[in-house]
């Protein structure tokens, strides 16, 4: 990929299980290195779909997904494991896994990346605590970190704000902005009209692309109403808009 | 006290059994740790008992025992899956059913008067019977197992902690998950031989959920699994030299005995049956 080159470049994509049963169609945004995108739509709406297609696991996709580098997946920590017996720090370690060929033990550089990224989400020290004994903010920490030892261009993150007390949300957002800062190109799916304002753009999309720009442009009534369709609803100051959930956990 | 303790190993039998035993406790241990960690406890279960047919086969026809359960394993494989396909049967109803027609069929052939093998010997095993070939084979067995579960150590952890994410670190959670089934079939093969069909499955599973009640950390609880595996087996010699019990029996009752001593102990939460990542956990840890 030549210099100044997106870092994700998605041409026509169609997405989905099945050629007939496509989630997202004729998707088309390009996205520069260094820029934080919020991703909104309804439940349903092609989000998921899309970054399966983007990690390359989507089970039918026409079109091109290119991509300016390795990407790293945060999942929303709702989903993942309380039970299983790792500490904060075996968890970002797994971050690492990819690079050390599976016969040769994990060495320093490896605790070292996984230290360090622990740090920067505030939590070297919590690095022996066990993961499910966490807060739930906490365990979102721990999985961005274990992006971040992935030592990617390219993140993606699964809602990493619901669910997640205040400041362990401010810590996630700043962490967010220092890594577009330093050139990554960061794509965050959300619920929240509001917290996309603070993205330096916005993707709207419900089955096919409906609006990709800064929030300014992109977030107008008419692109909301036709994302959400009746999921939306406008408040009664004309200006903001909600939307309603529904939680299919 | 002394000779209460090496009275039963004076002899190459009690030797070889205790030799077995702890091979066998020493494989199945660190196995039975990702088996609880994948709640496959059940599948090994179904795996053991489907294996009768065979063996029973086996010990009619005259071919070793090993071989009889392998071929008895392909079929109720293939009869499982092709009882999932109906798409009226559920898989754990599959299972169920193909498992117990399988475990009747095998009691059928066990029991037949030209059965050279009584059917106690194929259900509860007898680890007094081990000969210097059965150790070689399980001394085999254990060095394959544990090479495998070195090699497969981080797709194993990356799958099993969280199966979404697993493809973008490197592990696919179907291949992973295939593997341990290979990984269990593999161990009941040789393990039914001294402890029998129906206990095959305390060593595994034993061990591994007291050991993960204990500690909160894979690499000790790989390795503590493993010591409890050890012990159960020469704890259960032991109590059936002295109590003139079963040996097989013995070591089972051993192996659940050390799961039961840490249920007063505070678990990690691997061997609960809280379901992991429930809503209520989610906003009871924010």
């Amino acid at each position: 990929m030549t210099p100044g080159a997106p870092l994700v470049a998605v041409d026509g994509l169609d997405a989905g299980y099945s050629p007939e049963r496509a989630a997202i169609t004729g998707l088309s945004f390009a996205i520069p290195a260094g820029r934080t995108v919020a991703i909104l739509g309804p439940n349903g709406g092609g989000k998921t779909t899309l970054f399966r297609a983007l990690l390359g696991e989507a089970p039918h996709r026409t079109g091109t997904v290119e991509l300016g580098g390795t990407i790293a997946y945060v999942p929303q920590t709702e989903r993942s494991r309380l039970d299983f017996p790792v500490s904060a720090l075996d968890v970002v370690l797994m971050g690492t896994y990819a690079r050390v060929p599976w016969y040769r033990p994990l060495g320093r550089a490896e605790r070292e990346t996984a230290g360090a990224a622990l740090g920067r989400v505030g939590l070297e020290g919590e690095a022996g605590t066990r993961f499910g004994e966490l807060s739930g903010g906490q365990r979102q920490r721990v999985l961005i970190a274990r992006a971040l030892a992935q030592q990617s261009k390219v993140m993606l993150l699964d809602e990493p704000l619901s669910g997640v007390d205040r400041p362990s949300g401010e810590r996630i957002l700043a962490v967010l902005d220092e890594l577009r800062d330093e050139g990554l190109a960061i794509l965050v799916s959300t619920h929240d009209i509001e917290q996309a304002r603070g993205f330096d753009l916005v993707l709207c999309i419900n089955r096919e692309g409906i609006a990709f720009g800064p929030p300014a442009e992109a977030l107008s009534a008419d692109v909301l109403q036709r994302t959400y369709g009746g999921e939306l609803i406008v408040l009664p100051d004309g200006e903001r808009a909600v939307v309603v959930q529904h939680h299919h956990h | 006290m002394l000779e209460f303790l090496t009275d039963p190993f004076s002899q190459g039998i009690g030797l070889r059994a205790l030799a077995g035993v702890a091979i066998l406790g020493a494989v199945c241990g660190p196995l039975g740790v990702w088996i609880v960690l994948y709640r496959q406890s059940y599948a090994a279960e179904s795996i053991a008992h489907s294996m009768l047919p065979g063996l029973a086969a086996a010990a009619l026809i005259g071919i070793p025992l090993g071989l009889g359960a392998a071929a008895g394993l392909a079929v109720a494989a293939v009869l499982i899956a092709a009882c999932s396909r109906q798409q009226a049967v559920s898989a754990d109803v599959a299972i169920a059913v193909t498992v117990t027609a399988l475990f009747g069929l095998g009691s059928l052939l066990a029991l037949s008067p030209e059965a050279p093998v009584r059917l106690g010997e194929l259900l509860f095993g007898d680890p007094l019977s081990i000969s210097g070939g059965d150790l070689v084979a399980s001394g085999v067995l254990a060095l394959f197992l544990f090479g495998a579960l070195l090699a497969g150590h981080r797709p194993l952890s990356l799958a099993g902690f969280d199966a979404v994410t697993a493809p973008n670190l490197g592990a696919t959670p179907a291949a992973v998950g295939l593997a341990l089934l290979v990984l269990i079939a593999a161990t009941t093969l040789v393990a039914v031989q001294s402890l029998g069909n129906l206990l095959v499955v305390a060593i595994v599973v034993g061990p591994a959920a007291a050991a993960l009640r204990l500690t909160s950390r894979l690499p000790s609880a790989l390795l503590m699994a493993a010591a409890l595996g050890i012990s159960s087996g020469a704890a259960g010699l032991l109590l059936s030299y002295h109590a003139e019990i079963a040996a097989g029996a013995s070591i089972a009752l051993c192996a659940v005995a050390a799961f039961a001593l840490t249920l007063p102990f505070g678990g990690t939460g691997a061997v609960e049956s809280r379901s992991a990542g429930s809503p209520v956990d989610a906003l009871g840890g924010a």
